[in-house]
């Protein structure tokens, strides 16, 4: 039943992490009726397993702070691998000798040393005389990695993922030749007909979550930012035509956030869940940006005109804009005025033709900005500020010109209601607005601008008509097992 | 076949392998026992019958044993348990859980007793379905998610918010489910979700695993996720929960107590929650609760269980009893039923009270309560006097104070300091108006409730009715409101203003419907009322109003709750048991509802307090925040002093009087065996240390100083300092804990005694200078009373209130005696210095001649007198009294360089009139001295030895000693009318007599006057001692020490010397009177008995 993994998804995440979180979606289907009875305690077999006793101590009383985000002492304990390189101590003490747990730092470290209680874990209680007895015996086995190999690969192209519910809409995006449209599934993205008559095609990749996808301008290629939560990030690239994964880069420990292309296609730019903004060559990976400007995770991101800068909205509440050729950052295009700004920022689009930038977050309000600053900043303006909507209730997860510049749309979430508003960017005027019982987070205008595609909560999209707010297509992305949804047409 | 199924079994081992590395999981299994002794004789079990709803529903067996002398004992770990095979399983410490579905029982053995309760299961295998409110919240509650220092504090943790202990469910579902597109949790792979991913540990998690695959918590949240994330709008929180058992007592400390916690919903099911909820101790040093709700005693004491589940909270007092062998109970005299009910609960927690105290701690202790100063010596020496039934004399003494003129000040005082009469807030004239209003109400005893009423309800100028001025001083609605509810019903809303309360079941729009009743109060400027100057301590809302400030209702004005930016309608937080909606203005229909004698805080608040102000403590504390979780000390009482009180029409004055008559009251402060440990349940009197402006009042009361502060007229105590700006000199008042009345909270007022006080009281300058003060009562003391012992006990009267035991008075007369050369350390430096420096000068000025005694082999009388030597060196004349004599009197001796002779005439009782001469009179005429002097060695080479410079201690008119030397035989020196003493004559040799080798010396008396004046007794002595030889006139003693070199004097002869040289300096012995008065004073101030009152 092992799989092979894609050959070219490099891995990325330690085994134990993937094989526990795969091990774990791998359980029952659900319904509480097949659950497993409550917990029972087994007698721990004879040869302390690695897999089975040792780790979750690990993850229980280490990995808090020896993660690949924080790396404590500059020593990750989630990853079997880096067991044998350690950390900062390294020149002194190894951290694992097999065979030695006397000379393994790591078993120096729980144990009282010279009298003087166990240096770790750190601030919290020792380890159980069981616990540590249970790693003494660990290592002085050999320290091995036990893990089995049946469990290392679950999910890839040939094996794409089995829904039982659908998963939660983060991302659609019309190909810009309104063909197709590409939705956000669980590890994969999948692409269907614009017209809802069909799923074309299942990007199956690495990232448990998909948080973004954008069509390349020429529409050849599709940028997919996403990751799995807590552990590691990633961009893809894929070539349309063939499914194939052209680029799979890792970034940070967290998921990756908006994704947008430059105007020629050659650059992608996204944001980090390290406060970080980023920009990569869509062809080799190579990061050609690296901004650190933001004091809060970056959600979005979009180009100029010209792609000469890149500009990022982030949950620190403010708009930054960064010059692409020197990464150097130029501005705050939203007020900086202490109270000024209310709630993060998640979404942020340009105008097809103008350096105009349309953006919406936690105050409900969407806004467009002018790009770059015409007038001196002074004490409490907000000068760049060009139109600001009529709040919405709750907060705006999207914000989408459309391709002609003349609509915006946005999408929100309220009290577990969503709606979707439909506006003429030049005076505010409402067009349609359309309210479904589940959170939207993500729009996206079809070619002509008279539909809106926008997915959310429930996991469904629709396809929206811009003026009159009604549902034309409703469709489930996610190929649901034992019956998937057909579209429904209203 | 799907993937998840290939591991499905090894997943699970797995997982359930994880729970067991898990040691925090388990439950402690080790092994109780009962300790020796306690014998079962009755098995108690809770509840009757069990019925488990479903697959995660579990029950909570309590199993007691009742023992042969009434003590209740939890059993629950120490029986055997035998369930219904199959059906249930029991863990160690009682959980039953189900099997499967059907019924039986349980039963439960101990010793040969046993119970059993019956069982039914039912919808074991019936599909789960969580509800996020009624199961998901009161696990991320338990497993700490949202806890203050987690996801719950005001921040929340990297990213991710929780309402502070799942307050907020739809705020707590939102942030789960819909934060970030949804990021924290995976309907397409339940277990991928985020959040579970972190809490067991999966993904790494600052806050560890907290939950673990395929534990009971993980999987209820796992299949919520898996059935979508729904948020059931119609199902409520629990609506209360009980906590079991209720007011018990455990034995001995290391025993332990199951508790139980009930939550019981809006439809009137009820549901075990022992495992969710948080149960905790008041005391750490009384009981430890282990998770789980397992309590275990650790000593002696009483606590409370508290007990919180989703917003609700319960409590219940737990008394650990100790070894108590030996005790047994007395029943003491009730005055009235405050002590019955003291004293029924001290007999359950076998304390047995103090003994009453003495009439004078009485007497001092109620007037420092009632009327915040000492009595005084005479109410004090009266009071003692009064040989009446204490009991009755002391009502009597509790009606005068009560309504006395220092009563009004008094709690005058307190209540501006409630009210923030402050000029900061309300300028000097609304400070003035507000204090006299204050008065007015004290001095009338008007009704409380009608009290509290004129404050909510006045409108109009706040000069002209300064009861308004409640509302220039408070602006905000809702600081009107959190001040209101503090001080009038001891509630604190102010917790929940930011998050819902997190010790009681207020939640924060609580806060914003109450803060709506004081949303419509107008205020505006006075016509003509000049506005207060600007300074940041009255710029309450921007602008400084106008010293004058009309209040009043406004048909307008909202608050608006920040959470939601919404308006909030005026609602109250829970509706009294009685009564129609009270109608009115916003103000009118708060006030109704806060004063009614329905409100279950109003009355009980106030009676609470006042409770605190004679007791030391309230019967709930801290008194101004009362909630579930802080349960009274005796409910009992409580309610019925509540109940009294309301009925009384809320008369603060008979409120007062019961409790000041009642015996618990008076108890003495000194502990017995049994209630030394007692802080809580009023077994003795609670030593209180003086609030500072009693302290300071009472300072210069007992010295009888007049404070002088600064701006007010001469006189003025410090409880009539309506300005907490104003602080005498060293900031005594501050230092001491004066409330700064810029708060309600009684905890303004600080009452600790601090290495700081301590340091203010022995050298600060309030003390001092009271005790220093010229015109007190302590310079008015002496200057009339000299006598030691009435100077003690005339201090120990003014400054402790009573006499001192005659053990004291012995000690402390030492102290201010005088005469005592160790007392001189009570003089200041320049007293000090005056002192040396008069001794120093004193004794200089001495001329210490040294007397050589003659004796004189050789006694003649020319008459035929018989001249006998008396062995003290004077010569005694007997025999034949001729009319006129002459002595020749000879002696040898080694003596050199004689410069004088000194004849002393002494009385004797054989002699007429005692002498000293032999007339009938006594006198004598000493008509010629003269003196020979011869070597030994040639006796016949006599030769005259000339004398000058005669004098006598007394001469008679005309008869001076001169006379005696002057060679005429008709003069002489003569001694009347002072016969019957003894006088002394000096004599000068012109040249130093007594050539080397030893002289003789001869001298002549001739004595013509004829009438038998002659000597009776007499001495002479020679000296060697540089002229003039009349030295001081000092006692024998006193000369011997002054002729004795200063370094070799013995310290009973410095004693001696500083003992005459005080007495004969005046001035110094008063010196010394008021400085070792004040000494006295200032011990006694510095003494518990006066800074506490006890």
């Amino acid at each position: 039943m092992a799989r092979a993994m894609a050959p070219r998804i490099r891995r990325l995440v330690s085994r134990c992490l993937v094989l526990a979180a795969a091990a774990a979606a791998a359980r029952t289907p659900l319904g509480a009726a097949e659950d497993p009875p409550l917990a029972k305690l087994e007698r721990p077999p004879s040869k302390v397993s690695f897999f089975r006793q040792v780790r979750p101590i690990f993850q229980a009383e280490c990995q808090g702070c020896h993660q690949p985000a924080k790396a404590g002492g500059k020593f990750v304990i989630t990853d079997y691998s880096e067991l044998q390189k350690g950390g900062k101590s390294q020149s002194e003490t190894p951290i694992l000798v097999a065979g030695k747990p006397d000379e393994s730092l790591l078993f120096q470290a729980i144990t009282p040393q010279e009298g003087k209680p166990p240096e770790m874990p750190k601030r919290s209680d020792p380890l159980s005389k069981e616990r540590v007895e249970l790693i003494r015996r660990w290592i002085l086995d050999g320290a091995s990695d036990d893990t089995p190999m049946a469990v290392k690969s679950l999910i890839s192209m040939d094996a794409p993922p089995v829904y039982e519910s659908p998963p939660v809409v983060t991302a659609v995006d019309h190909s810009p030749d309104g063909q197709f449209l590409a939705v956000s599934g669980y590890h994969e993205v999948l692409i269907h007909k614009a017209d809802g008559t069909g799923l074309v095609a299942r990007l199956v990749g690495l990232s448990e979550r998909i948080e973004s996808v954008s069509f390349s301008p020429d529409g050849k290629l599709l940028a997919v930012a996403g990751g799995s939560p807590g552990r590691m990030g990633e961009v893809q690239v894929w070539e349309l035509d063939g499914k194939k994964l052209a680029l799979s880069q890792p970034f940070t420990y967290d998921t990756i956030y908006g994704v947008s292309w430059s105007h020629d296609g050659k650059l992608v730019g996204f944001g980090c869940a390290d406060n970080t903004l980023r920009a990569i060559e869509a062809s080799t990976g190579k990061q050609v940006l690296f901004q650190g400007a933001h004091n809060d995770w970056v959600l979005d991101t979009v180009f100029s005109k010209d792609s000469s800068h890149l500009v990022s909205v982030s949950r620190d509440r403010s708009m930054k804009l960064i010059q692409v050729a020197t990464q150097q950052f130029i501005d705050n295009i939203t007020s900086i005025t202490p109270g000024a700004l209310k709630g993060g920022l998640m979404s942020v689009d340009r105008h097809p033709s103008k350096d105009e930038l349309l953006a919406g977050g936690a105050d409900g309000i969407p806004k467009i900005f002018r790009m770059h600053r015409e007038k001196k900043r002074v004490i409490g303006d907000d000068f760049n500020l060009i139109r600001q909507f009529e709040p919405l209730p709750g907060r705006i997860f999207a914000v989408e010109f459309s391709r002609d510049g003349e609509r915006i749309a946005v999408g929100a979430s309220a009290d577990g209601q969503g709606e979707v508003r439909v506006y003429q960017a030049a005076d505010g005027k409402r067009l349609g607005s359309f309210k479904p019982a589940s959170p939207i987070y993500t729009v996206s205008f079809g070619p002509d601008g008279k539909t809106v595609a926008a997915g959310g909560f429930d996991g469904f999209v629709r396809i929206i008509d811009a003026e009159q707010g009604t549902v034309a297509l409703e469709f489930m992305p996610a190929p649901i097992a034992g019956g998937s949804k057909f579209p429904r047409r209203f | 076949m799907k993937v998840c199924d290939v591991f499905g079994a090894s997943v699970a081992s797995f997982l359930f392998v994880g729970a067991a590395a898990g040691a925090r999981a388990g439950e402690d299994t080790a092994r109780e026992t009962l300790p020796a002794g306690i014998q079962i004789a009755a098995l108690e079990v809770h509840p009757p019958r069990i019925e488990l709803r479903g697959r995660i529903d579990y029950s909570q067996i309590l199993l007691s044993g009742r023992t042969e002398a009434g003590e209740q004992v939890d059993l629950t770990r120490l029986a055997e348990v035998r369930p219904a095979a199959g059906l249930v399983e029991v863990s160690p410490r009682g959980i039953v859980r189900p099997l499967k579905d059907g019924s039986g029982e349980i039963r439960l053995e101990f010793l040969g007793r046993s119970v059993s309760i019956p069982v039914a299961v039912a919808g074991y295998e019936a599909p789960f379905h969580p509800s996020f409110i009624r199961d998901v919240e009161p696990v991320i509650s338990r497993v700490g998610c949202n806890a203050g220092t987690c996801h719950g504090s005001a921040q929340g943790k990297n990213g991710f918010k929780l309402s502070l202990r799942g307050n907020d469910p739809v705020l707590d579902h939102i942030a789960l489910t819909d934060d970030l597109a949804g990021r924290r949790f995976n309907r397409a792979a339940p277990d991928q979700s985020l959040f579970l991913m972190k809490i067991s540990g999966t993904v790494p998690h600052e806050g560890g695993v907290v939950a673990r695959t395929g534990e009971p918590y993980y999987e209820i949240l796992r299949t919520w996720v898996a059935q979508g994330v729904k948020l059931d709008g119609d199902v409520t929180r629990a609506a209360k929960i009980e906590v079991l058992p209720r007011n018990f007592v455990i034995p001995l400390p290391g025993m332990k107590q199951q508790m139980a916690v009930l939550a019981t919903y809006a439809d009137g099911t009820v549901r075990d929650v022992t495992q969710e909820a948080f149960i905790e101790t008041s005391s750490s040093e009384i009981t430890g609760v282990e998770r789980g709700g397992v309590v275990t005693a650790l000593r002696r004491g009483e606590a409370a269980i508290l007990a919180r589940y989703e917003g609700n909270y319960a409590a219940t007092q737990l008394f650990v009893m100790g070894d108590r062998a030996g005790f047994a109970w007395t029943d003491a005299p009730v005055y009235n039923h405050v002590d019955a009910l003291v004293y029924k609960k001290l007999k359950t927690l076998k304390t047995l009270p103090s003994d009453v105290a003495t009439d004078a701690e009485f007497l001092r202790r109620a007037s420092l309560d009632l009327a915040g100063l000492q009595p005084s010596p005479k109410q004090v020496r009266a009071f003692l006097l009064d040989g009446r039934d204490s009991r009755k004399k002391r009502e009597e003494m509790v009606d005068r104070l009560i309504g006395s003129t220092e009563f009004i000040e008094h709690w005058t005082n307190k209540w501006a300091d409630l009210l923030q009469v402050n000029p900061k807030f309300l300028g000097e004239p609304g400070t003035e108006a507000t204090t006299r209003w204050i008065r007015q109400a004290v001095a009338s005893n008007m009704p409380y409730d009608k009290f509290v009423q004129s404050v909510l309800n006045s409108s109009g100028s706040t000069l002209q009715n300064p009861a308004a001025a409640y509302f220039k001083v408070l602006r905000q609605p809702d600081l009107v409101m959190e001040n209101t509810t503090q001080l009038f019903l001891g509630v604190r809303f102010n917790c929940n203003k930011c998050h819902d309360h997190p010790f009681e079941r207020w939640t924060q729009h609580n806060h914003w419907e109450m803060a709506a009743y004081f949303a419509q109060v107008g205020r505006t400027n006075a016509p003509n009322s000049p506005i207060m100057p600007v300074n940041a301590e009255n710029q309450l809302d921007g602008q400084p109003p106008a010293f004058d400030e009309i209040i009043s209702d406004l048909d307008k004005g909202e608050v608006t709750a920040p959470y939601s930016g919404k308006t909030v309608a005026p609602a109250f937080p829970f509706r009294l048991v009685t009564g129609s909606p009270p109608k009115g203005s916003r103000r009118e229909a708060l006030t109704a509802w806060i004063t009614s004698r329905d409100n279950p805080y109003f009355a009980r608040s106030y009676v609470n307090r006042i409770w605190s102000y004679f007791l030391g403590i309230g019967l709930i504390d801290p008194v101004d925040d009362i909630r579930a979780g802080n349960p009274p000390s005796n409910p009992e009482l409580l309610d019925r002093l509540t109940h009294d009180f309301i009925e009384s029409g809320f008369d603060v004055r008979k409120l007062m009087r019961t409790i000041v008559t009642s015996r618990v009251y008076q108890h003495s402060y000194v502990a017995n065996r049994w209630n030394e440990d007692d802080t809580s349940n009023f077994s003795r009197a609670l030593a209180r240390r003086l609030p500072a402006e009693t302290l300071f009042d009472v300072i210069h009361q007992a010295t009888g100083s007049v404070p002088r502060l600064p701006g007010k007229r001469f006189g003025t105590r410090a409880a009539e300092l309506h300005r907490p700006a104003m602080d005498v000199g060293d900031g005594f008042l501050a230092l001491f804990g004066r409330p700064p009345r810029e708060s309600a909270c009684e905890c303004e007022r600080a009452s600790g005694m601090s290495l700081g006080h301590a340091l203010n009281l022995v050298n600060g300058p309030t003390v001092a200078g009271a005790i220093r003060d010229p015109q007190n009562a302590i310079a008015d003391l002496v200057s009339v009373e000299h006598d030691p012992g009435r100077i003690v006990e005339e201090l120990f009267v003014s400054i402790l209130c009573r006499m001192p035991t005659d053990e004291e008075r012995k000690k402390f007369e030492r102290t201010v005696q005088v005469s005592d050369p160790a007392n001189a350390d009570s003089l200041n430096q320049e007293e000090a210095k005056l002192l040396a420096d008069r001794f120093a000068s004193w004794e200089k000025s001495q001329n210490i001649v040294e007397w050589k005694p003659l004796d004189f082999e050789i006694r003649r009388s020319a008459g035929g007198a018989t001249l006998s030597a008396l062995g003290d060196g004077s010569i005694l004349a007997s025999g034949v009294s001729p009319d006129k004599d002459s002595y020749t009197l000879a002696a040898y001796t080694d003596l050199k360089g004689i410069t004088g002779f000194r004849v002393e005439a002494l009385a004797d009782n054989s002699l007429p009139k005692k002498g000293p001469g032999r007339s009938g009179s006594g006198n004598f005429v000493l008509s010629e001295l003269s003196v020979a002097q011869a070597p030994v060695k040639e006796p016949a080479a006599t030769k005259p030895l000339a004398l000058q410079n005669a004098s006598a201690t007394f001469a008679q008119d005309g008869y001076p000693a001169g006379n005696a030397i002057d060679g005429k035989p008709d003069t002489g020196w003569a001694i009347a009318p002072a016969m019957g003493k003894n006088h002394k004559a000096y004599f000068e040799s012109k040249e130093d007599g007594g050539p080397d080798g030893g002289t003789i010396l001869t001298f002549t008396l001739d004595q013509n006057l004829g009438g038998q004046h002659t000597f009776g007794r007499l001495r002479i002595m020679a000296t060697t001692s540089k002229r003039p030889v009349r030295g001081s006139e000092l006692p024998q003693p006193i000369i011997d020490v002054l002729l004795t070199e200063a370094a070799k004097r013995t310290p009973q002869q410095k004693a001696d010397l500083y003992r005459h040289f005080i007495a004969q300096d005046p001035e110094i012995a008063q010196k010394l009177r008021l400085s070792t008065a004040q000494d006295l004073a200032w011990a006694l101030i510095n003494s518990p008995a006066f800074l506490f009152n006890r």
